[in-house]
């Protein structure tokens, strides 16, 4: 069964909704914490070394959009925009502005909270927005394939970095890195599954060589055949799963499985 | 190939080998900087590949001089099934997680050397103490100090006495 580009383009733009729905509908639940007072309020963060240092007119610009009200209906048109690529019809010349929109926001997002560090779902978020509005301008063929070439690349990227990543760190090297996450309270507060994957050593060191060889190994979807692929992608799935429910970690997983449309159709080739 | 094709074509270009160049030749300095820079967003992902955990406590001097005893700051919440989709609660603790995690980083590196940046002059030192104030104190509190420890329960850093 081949996907036709609207069906692959279609499934990116479902995933990346949802994610921006629900992110949207969370900064929404934690208004408390954008009022003066909260570790978000704009009166605290404006503090910023990061903003102070910027010329007077882009403080002043940030100062009309990032207190709450301004902010709340930035985040409220975010969610406009997210439902607009749902509802609009593929290719309709509203996608441009709807894209320009979500990656604008998306950047504002980032920019707003960079004091306490990377939000990186919606960073690489912004990386297929940014790829799809590209796209928007010009939806030819040979701009599609590259947008589909660019999003699969990056994701096998994202995967065999943190592949490397671990080969770099001590503990996963050793074959206790995924032991010292699991079992860690913090990390995952079920006392079950801690003890479960502190008692058992082997299949801790196996599951973490595992997840190390999958991320360095991932870029081989891009060339190695049908079996591989599908191997991978379903592995890439349980993973993404393993992530949202054990670290509660939702948002990653409709991040990176807006990329898989894109990896099936680079293996439909 | 027309001319707005060729354009997008060399961004793409561009985005990528800047990804790629940034990730394996100047990674690190990315962790702590430039967080918004277009070419660096990829470097943020790592997937647990780090593991180290910190802890986050405060205790408060009172009017006679006296401390409080040390309160830690529990940053967990309880599993549940629905976190998977539906986890507001997250956002703020990981807030506080990464200024814990770059205090840290700061607090280990030597921070004597002229033109480097203090601790305490970070914006992130003072948004703990702000984060902190959420927590209860006595009226007669003359100030709040908070200190991070590893997962050994070593000291990493210990801040000054901060009174509002």
């Amino acid at each position: 069964m081949n996907l036709s580009i609207a069906q692959i383009l279609g499934s990116i733009n479902l995933f990346l909704v949802i994610y921006t729905l629900i992110d949207s509908f969370e900064k929404f639940y934690n208004y408390k914490e954008y009022l003066t007072g909260g570790a978000l309020s704009w009166s605290l963060l404006r503090k910023n070394s990061s903003f102070t240092s910027k010329s007077e007119s882009f403080r002043n610009f940030i100062d009309i959009i990032f207190p709450i009200r301004p902010w709340f209906f930035l985040i409220a048109f975010r969610m406009i925009c997210g439902l607009g690529l749902l509802v609009l019809p593929f290719n309709s010349p509203f996608f441009a502005f709807l894209y320009a929109s979500l990656f604008i926001i998306g950047f504002l997002v980032s920019l707003r909270n960079q004091a306490y560090g990377a939000e990186t779902e919606n960073r690489f978020s912004l990386i297929i927005i940014g790829t799809l509005l590209l796209r928007s301008l010009s939806p030819t063929d040979r701009v599609t394939l590259a947008s589909l070439w660019f999003i699969a690349l990056l994701v096998c990227l994202s995967y065999l970095i943190a592949g490397i990543s671990m080969l770099g760190n001590r503990d996963w090297r050793r074959g206790n890195g995924f032991k010292y996450v699991v079992a860690s309270v913090e990390m995952i507060p079920f006392k079950k599954i801690n003890t479960f994957f502190d008692e058992h050593k082997v299949l801790t060191q196996l599951v973490n060589w595992l997840i190390i060889l999958f991320e360095c190994a991932f870029p081989m979807v891009l060339f190695a055949g049908q079996i591989v692929f599908w191997c991978f992608l379903v592995l890439g799935i349980i993973l993404h799963l393993a992530i949202a429910f054990g670290f509660r970690m939702g948002k990653f997983f409709w991040v990176w499985m807006a990329t898989y449309p894109a990896l099936i159709f680079i293996a439909q080739r | 190939m027309p001319f707005r094709e060729l354009i997008i074509a060399l961004i793409f270009i561009l985005w990528l080998t800047a990804n790629i160049c940034y990730l394996f030749i100047n990674k690190r300095r990315g962790d702590f900087t430039h967080r918004s820079d277009l070419f660096r967003w990829l470097s943020t992902v790592k997937l647990f590949s780090r593991s180290e955990t910190f802890y986050l406590s405060y205790r408060d001097k009172l009017a006679d001089q006296s401390l409080m005893l040390w309160q830690s700051v529990s940053l967990n919440q309880p599993w549940r099934p629905y976190h998977a989709i539906w986890f507001p609660a997250r956002t703020i603790g990981e807030c506080v997680k990464s200024m814990l995690s770059d205090l840290a980083h700061y607090a280990r590196k030597d921070q004597s050397g002229l033109g480097r940046k203090k601790i305490k002059e970070r914006f992130i030192y003072h948004a703990l103490f702000y984060f902190l104030q959420r927590y209860p104190k006595n009226d007669d509190s003359l100030g709040r100090q908070f200190r991070i420890q590893d997962k050994e329960n070593n000291e990493v850093f210990i801040s000054d006495f901060y009174r509002e």
